[in-house]
């Protein structure tokens, strides 16, 4: 195919600029549409070539084939041969056909091309061989059963849709006319043979519940995307007829007795199919049927028609859907006994458009049209075996039983019968003890009880040679753990890992993005080279846990191959990849200033990070990239500041720009343009997570007040103040909120004022948090108490109980508001203005004047109330970075105590002629 | 314009214009008369990038003052101006919480915000108030949107009354919401009424009796016109709690029983004052909004000391007719105009006897199509022909008239239908129209002047609304009425129970 490998390097070279070597099998893809051999996709890949090294490649195959679960592996091979565990049989009968069980077991190679299952049968005489095969096909067949049902085509045509695009063909192959099957593509067999449409739903739901190995990876699909997927696969499947019906003709506004009415004709139908009409007006239909419950419990019932339709279960009318109207839907719930119903469904059209939907759902059973449990008689239909009707026969069964535990089906097979695990009786040298290598399951030639497993030459040669290593002992280093692992679970089918593996060419096009322009980075999973250096550790390990969806533009998903499977990943992954190679430098402002310029740096007038990543709920304004707020949990920081200066090293080909290109700032003006200094700022901001401050530029449906040139009021709901919030911006940068109820300095912050658009879209429900940096919660309560002695503590209740009265305020000649409340007979005004900070601090100082026409004793001020307050020089340290300086006739006998767990600043108050002032700055 | 809407939130830019548009062309002769024949409609072209969401109207120092949901207070100069003019917008205060109420005394505005009652002055007299003044803030207030506060004119006595929404439709969680409380000249307050469940709106009569809208909902099958008398409940339970609070209005009432009807349940529960006009739902409205009296002595047209109340959705004001009857409020509503720009929110009569709607849609949608609006409506000296009043009598209704009707026409029994329904008292959420009746008009006698048609009816029913469509009745002129349909809320009969 060299138009279309040409056509692939192009995208690699050219477009997407990856210096990294993709290699592929050799075998020509036209070729590969029916393997003879066991298809293991990363020995395909990668082994199944000249000069390929031998020993790892058998290595893979010793896991993938599961030849440890007969052959017991011993020392340092039984760490890195873990068995694939096969899939678990406990309710095979419920999930696969008898009839498919039968064939698959006679000849699982012309079944299923590519299977690694063995032949278990051969070498065998012909008798014995359908002896044995009909004994376990009987055992098997006991442990449930299966009800057939189809997909509707809207459901077929999304389930194509999404087979297409989440992943599942980078290891399967697609499934569309014209594309021819790529090498290396893990066989389906006879899909729609195999499974019922609710076995594959139940399946494709988690088949981690019943392939624990994790080859086929949950991809964590809601219940309709499961259905989907699986009607897809059952697009061609017609069941068999399952109910019966009789038909009228005549015109009935209202569904008739149709028990005095003469049928025109009558038969079965599969499913309440109104294909059975002779014309298309003027007709009515009695369906019955029976259902086979297999639980008590309630059952809901859906009757959906256009026109007139009853649901009767046992001669009991359930749903009554009568009437000329269009498709219209009725549900009823009804309480059923395990065992067999009668079902019937009476159903008329006048004219117009005809329509007619039966569905349910109940006790584990999700909701579904309700033909795929119908029967035509109370008999639930036999299995049909090879033509015959399949009669259950326990003798045979138990036969079947001891031929499970004979012939090896146990060592790899789950199945737990009467509750207890069928042991497998079958007895195999240990791994290191095999020395004739081509012999038994390694002969050419199938060898009379001895699994077969067709191999082909360069996986038996492989194998071999694998084994003839665990005598001179083989590498175990973590780079040929991870190499393994990432052959074994295929994920090199996505990624590519020390220029190994990555979307082969003929698989290329099924990888998609919803964002288009971000060329390939935008639909090709990431490389993992030094993926455990990038990702912290509780990120690596969750998405080897659990998979991962962070890169909101990527179609294919990255599903879930469990921790048991890969989980030893992570240290292999560490040891390698890990780096630790960045001085984290000291910084000197307080944290709240640092993540101010980290948010500056995040918006549209500092680094513009918010063009191509989305923030939280907010949408980038250009391409919609990995979400900003949840960075810090997903990076390691020291690999972050690598990347920040140089990312096209660690991506190449990525879009993303260095914000620090090669350790230069760009933006020189903020934190005197120091690289080290910045990049602590964007990582703290980054640290915040969803609770850091929206970047500027961000919220296109957003009021943003900006006090221009003289301040703004904005009285309204205030997160973290009471609901009488009166919000202060001012020109100069700093803004405050008071609190009118409790006459509180309540919050002060700097830089962006406040984004009005919660309170003046729709309703304006809920509070809204200021929208600039550097919050600062100040102390709530009534400012004033007076205490017995400096040991009382501050009094809690309402300001209004303790005589406070807030009285509004007043502009000065700046147009600031100046608050007024009144304390008993105490009259305060409360002016905070701007200040200019010798420090480059964001400051507020606040002058409280009190006037009284009587002394009161015992007066105190709160100033601070806060987790710890330091005494420095000159003032007071709140919290570790709000500077507050006290000034005033009573200043230095300012105290600080401890109470009520918090630390709180008092200052007594002392009147001189009827009037006392207190003066705060507050920089921070 | 080139100012930024940012810009516009700061004082120091007095005097933009506005310009006064003529919502409609000149009328054209026409067939049939229009509303815009007798009440002219001009809509106020308000300045882009500032959103006006009318809250509150007042005549406030020689000019229009109106507050906004968005919290800001701006005056218009040259607002009666007969043509389009230069009116002029000032900012006069910024930055207030949802100011839904505007009244003035001795060159004080008072506006009623979510929080409190305060009163604003510019003492320098330059356009900017530089005093707000807490008057009052005893209520409770939670952050919920739903606790609105709409505040009424100076009472007689020199109090505003304020009615406070309850938290959503069915709680109070802070005092006093779900009451009507009276704040007195002093700032204190003083619990009036309970049992307001989400008001639209509060105004008195000419009488200076307090009425306000409540809107349909949990124990109020549809919209409805209250009077608040002091120490009445008003119908909603929801608030009954902060009778715990105070003794102002005596012991709480007895619970309403749910599904049950407004006439069945207030003979048991003394304070349970029915509403004075059921608005039927989805005919006249479906959120009764502003309250206002025409005391203009003829200024406005014919309908003095009628109310006028506006209907959010249906961008109308609406007219009222009260009369007492066993000492309780009941009357008729009326159509009165359609057409305002926007929600009709605010509505408020100037000394010249024009009328001022103020309008919003915001988070509630209605029928004009604007976000926000100012229109004036005027009288244009054409009488139209409209029922004057409707008042009940012990065998019947007396309609009056705004002209002398066509005789014949007016005592056809054929002229009218009359059909009578009532709404379920619940807690549920609203009502249907329920136990229907047709009554029958036996005969009808109209007065000598033609002003009057007096009809007398067998069936009438206690409790319901009694929806009277008068189609065939035309002028003496020869024209069809203008809205001829009317609804009486007929709580009470009059004489039918002389003991009461």
């Amino acid at each position: 195919m060299p138009v279309l490998r040409q056509h692939f390097w192009c995208i690699v070279l050219v477009t997407l600029s990856m210096p990294f070597l993709i290699l592929h099998g050799s075998h020509d893809l036209a070729a590969a549409a029916s393997p003879e051999h066991p298809v293991v996709p990363g020995f395909d890949r990668i082994y199944a070539v000249d000069n390929a090294d031998a020993v790892e490649g058998g290595w893979l195959l010793l896991t993938e084939l599961n030849c440890v679960s007969c052959h017991q592996a011993e020392g340092p091979a039984a760490s890195q041969l873990k068995p694939k565990q096969a899939p678990i049989l406990d309710a095979v009968g419920s999930r696969v056909e008898v009839e498919w069980l039968q064939k698959y077991l006679a000849s699982p190679h012309s079944s299923k091309p590519g299977t690694t299952m063995p032949d278990l049968f051969a070498g065998l005489d012909e008798a014995t061989k359908q002896h044995q095969i009909t004994a376990l096909t009987h055992f098997l067949a006991q442990t449930g059963s299966i009800a057939d049902a189809t997909g509707d085509s809207a459901a077929v045509t999304r389930g194509e849709q999404l087979f297409h695009t989440i992943g599942c063909v980078a290891c399967h192959a697609p499934i569309r006319e014209g594309v021819a099957t790529p090498a290396n593509s893990v066989p389906f067999g006879a899909i729609a043979d195999k499974y019922s449409l609710n076995s594959l739903t139940a399946f494709m739901k988690n088949p981690l519940a019943v392939r624990p190995s994790g080859r086929m990876p949950n991809f964590k699909l809601d219940d309709k995307q499961a259905r989907d997927i699986a009607s897809f696969f059952f697009r061609d499947k017609k069941i068999a007829a399952n109910v019966n019906f009789t038909y009228y003709e005549g015109n009935w506004p209202m569904v008739p007795d149709f028990g005095t009415l003469k049928p025109k004709t009558k038969g079965h139908a599969s499913g309440f199919d109104l294909g059975v009409r002779q014309r298309n007006d003027s007709f009515g239909i009695r369906f019955t049927g029976f259902i086979h419950l297999p639980k008590e419990g309630e059952y809901q019932f859906f009757l959906g028609s256009d026109d007139g339709s009853q649901l009767s279960i046992d001669g009991k009318q359930i749903i009554d859907n009568d009437g000329v109207h269009p498709h219209n839907m009725k549900d009823a719930r009804v309480r059923l006994t395990a065992g067999v119903h009668k079902v019937q469904v009476d159903y008329c059209e006048v004219g117009g458009e005809e329509s007619l939907s039966v569905e349910f759902q109940g006790p584990g059973l999700p909701r579904q049209p309700l033909a795929s449990v119908t029967a035509i008689s109370e008999q639930i239909p036999k299995k049909e075996v090879e033509g015959a009707v399949f009669t259950f026969d326990e003798s045979l069964a138990k036969q079947g039983q001891q031929t499970f535990s004979s012939i090896g089906c146990a060592s790899c097979h789950h199945l737990k019968f009467n509750n207890q695990h069928v042991q497998s009786t079958a007895v195999a040298k240990k791994l290191g003890d095999l020395s004739n290598l081509d012999a038994g399951c390694l002969a050419a030639a199938p060898v009379k009880g001895v699994p077969h497993y067709r191999l082909s030459d360069a996986q038996r040669n492989q194998m071999a040679a694998a084994l003839k290593s665990l005598q001179t002992g083989a590498d175990h280093s973590p780079d040929k753990s991870i190499h393994r692992t990432l052959a074994q679970f295929n994920c090199f089918a996505c990624h590519t890992r020390d220029k190994i593996g990555g979307v082969e060419p003929a698989r290329d096009e099924f990888f998609t993005t919803t964002m288009k322009e971000m060329g390939d980075e935008g639909r090709i999973p990431p490389a993992l080279d030094g993926v455990a250096d990038k990702l912290t550790e509780k990120w690596l390990k969750g998405i080897l846990d659990n998979g991962v969806k962070d890169r909101p533009y990527m179609l294919t998903m990255m599903p879930q191959f469990g921790g048991g499977n890969v989980g030893h990943l992570l240290a292999a992954l560490q040891a390698v990849d890990l780096k630790t190679s960045v001085e984290f430098a000291e910084y000197s402002l307080p944290d709240a200033k640092m993540k101010a310029v980290g948010r500056h740096f995040a918006g549209e007038k500092g680094l513009g990070c918010i063009k191509c990543h989305t923030f939280d709920k907010f949408k980038a304004t250009g391409i919609q990239s990995i979400d900003l707020t949840i960075m810090s949990q997903r990076l390691r920081k020291d690999w972050f500041f690598r990347y920040m200066e140089n990312p096209q090293k660690y991506r190449p080909g990525t879009r993303m720009p260095a914000p620090w290109p090669f350790g230069q700032a760009t933006i020189r003006d903020v934190l005197d343009g120091n690289v080290e200094q910045q990049m602590q700022a964007g990582w703290l901001f980054l640290e915040d997570g969803t609770k850091a401050g929206i970047p500027v530029g961000l919220n296109p449906g957003g009021i943003v007040l900006k006090p221009e040139t003289t301040p703004i009021v904005y009285r309204n709901f205030i997160e973290g103040v009471s609901p009488r919030g009166i919000a202060v911006g001012y020109p100069e940068g700093v803004h405050l909120c008071f609190d009118a109820e409790t006459m509180s300095l309540a919050l002060i912050w700097e830089n962006d004022f406040i984004d009005a658009s919660k309170h003046w879209n729709g309703r304006g429900q809920g509070f809204q948090r200021p929208l600039g940096d550097n919050v600062y919660d100040l102390v709530r309560g009534v400012p004033f108490a007076t205490l017995e002695n400096t040991a009382s503590t501050w009094p809690t209740d309402s300001t209004a109980q303790q005589g406070y009265r807030f009285l509004g305020y007043r502009f000065n000649s700046s147009r600031q508001p100046v608050f007024r409340y009144s304390a008993g007979r105490i009259a305060v005004t409360d002016a905070i203005v701007p200040r200019r900070s010798d420090k480059q601090l964001a400051s507020f100082e606040r002058t409280l004047t009190l006037e009284s026409p009587s002394p009161v004793d015992g007066l105190y001020y709160r100033a601070a109330s806060a987790s710890k307050i330091d005494n420095v020089a000159g003032g007071f340290v709140l919290d570790g970075h709000m500077n507050l300086t006290l000034s005033g006739a009573a200043a230095k006998d300012a105290i600080i105590r401890q109470s009520g767990g918090k630390t709180e600043l008092l200052l007594p108050v002392k009147f001189a002629d009827g009037r006392t002032q207190i003066s705060l700055v507050y920089e921070w | 314009m080139t100012a930024h809407s940012l810009f516009l939130r700061t004082l120091s830019t007095p005097g933009l214009l506005i310009g006064l548009t003529m919502a409609f062309a000149p009328v054209l002769a026409q067939e049939t008369p229009v509303e815009n024949d007798y009440y002219r409609m001009d809509s106020f072209k308000l300045p882009e990038g500032l959103v006006l969401e009318i809250g509150g109207i007042e005549w406030f120092d020689e000019k229009l003052a109106f507050s906004t949901r968005r919290g800001d207070i701006y005056t218009v100069e040259n607002a009666l101006a007969e043509t389009i003019g230069d009116a002029k917008l000032n900012p006069f205060a910024i930055g207030l919480h949802e100011v839904l109420g505007l009244t003035q005394k001795d060159g004080w505005l008072y506006a009623t915000q979510r929080g409190e009652v305060s009163r604003l002055k510019d003492e320098d007299s330059d356009g900017n108030a530089d005093i707000i003044e807490t008057v009052c803030d005893k209520w409770g207030i939670t952050g919920d949107y739903h606790e609105y506060a709409f505040g009424s004119k100076f009472d007689k006595n020199g109090n505003i009354w304020v009615v406070l929404c309850l938290t959503g439709s069915f709680n109070s969680n802070a005092p006093y919401r779900g009451w009507c409380v009276r704040v007195t000249p002093d700032g204190e307050m003083i619990p009036t009424c309970s049992g307001i469940r989400s008001p639209g709106g509060i105004g008195a009569n000419h009488l200076g009796e307090i009425f306000y809208t409540d809107n349909q909902g949990p124990w109020n099958g549809t919209c409805s016109l209250k009077h608040l008398r002091p120490g009445s409940f008003q119908g909603h339970p929801g608030g009954n709690t902060w009778y715990d609070l105070t003794s102002t209005i005596g012991p709480k009432p007895v619970e309403p029983v749910s599904g049950s009807r407004m006439m069945v349940e207030q003979p048991k529960i003394p304070e349970l004052v029915p509403p004075a006009i059921y608005f039927p739902y989805k005919k006249m409205g479906q959120s009764a909004s502003g309250v206002a009296c025409d005391v203009s002595s003829g200024k406005f047209g014919p309908f003095t000391n009628q109310l006028f109340v506006g209907d959010q959705t249906f961008s109308t004001v609406m007219r009222c007719h009260l009369e007492m009857v066993n000492g309780y409020y009941q009357g008729a509503c009326f159509p009165f105009r359609s057409g305002f720009g926007s929600g009709s929110l605010a509505v408020q009569f100037t000394p010249d006897g024009s009328m001022f709607v103020g309008g919003t849609n915001r988070g509630w949608g209605s029928r004009g199509n604007k976000p926000y609006a100012l229109d004036r409506l005027r009288w244009t000296g054409k009488v139209p022909f409209e029922i004057h009043e409707m008042k009940a009598r012990l065998d019947g209704f007396e309609l009056t008239f705004t002209q002398p009707v066509d005789r014949d026409s007016a005592s056809n029994t054929e002229s009218y239908k009359l059909e009578t329904y009532a709404y379920i008292y619940q807690g549920a959420y609203g009502s249907p129209e329920v136990d229907h009746t047709t009554p029958t008009i036996d005969r009808i006698v109209v007065s000598e002047d033609g002003q009057a048609a007096r009809l007398y009816v067998t069936g009438l029913q206690q409790g319901h609304v009694h929806e009277l469509h008068c189609d065939g009745v035309k002028s003496k002129a020869g024209l069809p009425l203008l809205h001829s349909v009317a609804y009486y809320t007929l709580n009470f009969i009059p004489g039918a129970d002389d003991s009461k």
